[in-house]
């Protein structure tokens, strides 16, 4: 009974997030459309957040350090819009998908909407703590983000592929 | 009706294609920016599709712009994987073996912006962007300071 309660107050906690995503056009706009759909990979994210292009930035002159923390910080920002923007696309085409689908099963769109909302809820706290803190200073937040959205996507495709196979048989 | 063998015999060309291109071409470049540039020069501007003469004798056209793409793709890959002190000496490289004054023309006129491939990220493309400028920012303090 305490299950399906949490369950239940995060999908609806998701909902009314993704609904306000919507209103504040997160989806669309921000130039993201082109090259929107994929992340990159975590090699990149390494790139973009490493330790060593730092400390070398910090040995520079101060005028291009600070415009090395502002790109770098820029970049972060755009790495979690590109997170937002990913999840809530792979969830519309998710709730596309399974609202024909007859495979449809309360508890693993339960996790799927707790998962997204966990994403959603990083992000938010990643963003907060970029402009405060500086995105070489969150290593654990950018871990925990890389692989909860990897865990989001295959939890999709493994509930797609499901659906239709379902659809088929 | 499709040839079910015309397939892999077009991803057995764009192999070709690459194994060519890289012996023949990029070999002969020296440093993965300026065979960045270089391949990017193979691009048509308005269509996004690579061509390349010497390649175009032997190959399809589809299979020279796959294999282009390809290489394209892996090039810029490598590089945005690069530390920031590689950056310099790639581009330190590159502005040796071309012009030395390019530098403040790349600074102004910012013509890497077309060294991006098709299908990159918004991090990525940034990511390349950036660590170009703080380069050349490095570059030019470095001149400053000569």
């Amino acid at each position: 009974m305490m299950d399906v309660l949490i369950y239940g107050s995060f999908s609806l906690a998701a909902l009314l997030l993704l609904a306000l995503f919507w209103r504040r056009g997160e989806l669309e706009g921000r130039g993201l459309e082109p090259m929107g759909m994929a992340l990159p990979a975590p090699a990149v994210i390494d790139r973009v957040f490493s330790q060593d292009d730092l400390c070398y930035a910090q040995s520079l002159p101060k005028p291009i350090y600070r415009s090395f923390a502002r790109q770098r910080q820029a970049m972060a920002m755009t790495w979690i819009r590109q997170i937002r923007y990913t999840c809530i696309l792979l969830l519309r085409r998710h709730a596309r998908t399974v609202r024909r689908s007859s495979a449809l099963f309360i508890w693993r769109e339960a996790r799927i909407a707790a998962s997204f909302l966990g994403i959603l809820v990083a992000c938010e706290l990643f963003a907060l703590a970029v402009v405060t803190l500086g995105p070489a200073r969150l290593k654990m937040l950018i871990a925990f983000l890389v692989s909860r959205t990897e865990l989001l996507q295959m939890e999709l495709l493994c509930s797609y592929l499901e659906a239709v196979y379902e659809t088929a048989a | 009706m499709k040839d079910p063998n015309s397939e892999p015999a077009e991803s057995m060309n764009i192999s070709s294609v690459l194994a060519e291109f890289r012996e023949r071409s990029l070999r002969y470049v020296q440093g993965n920016l300026a065979k960045l540039v270089y391949l990017s020069s193979c691009r048509d501007y308005n269509s996004g599709r690579y061509r390349h003469d010497g390649l175009a004798t032997r190959f399809s056209e589809t299979a020279v712009h796959e294999g282009l793409a390809l290489c394209h793709r892996d090039l810029f890959e490598q590089m945005i994987q690069a530390p920031l002190t590689e950056w310099i000496e790639e581009l330190r490289l590159y502005f040796t073996s071309t012009d030395p004054d390019a530098a403040r023309v790349w600074k102004e006129l910012r013509p890497y912006q077309i060294a991006i491939p098709r299908g990159t990220t918004a991090l990525e493309a940034e990511l390349f962007m950036s660590n170009l400028k703080i380069a050349l920012e490095i570059l030019e303090s470095e001149r400053r300071a000569d």
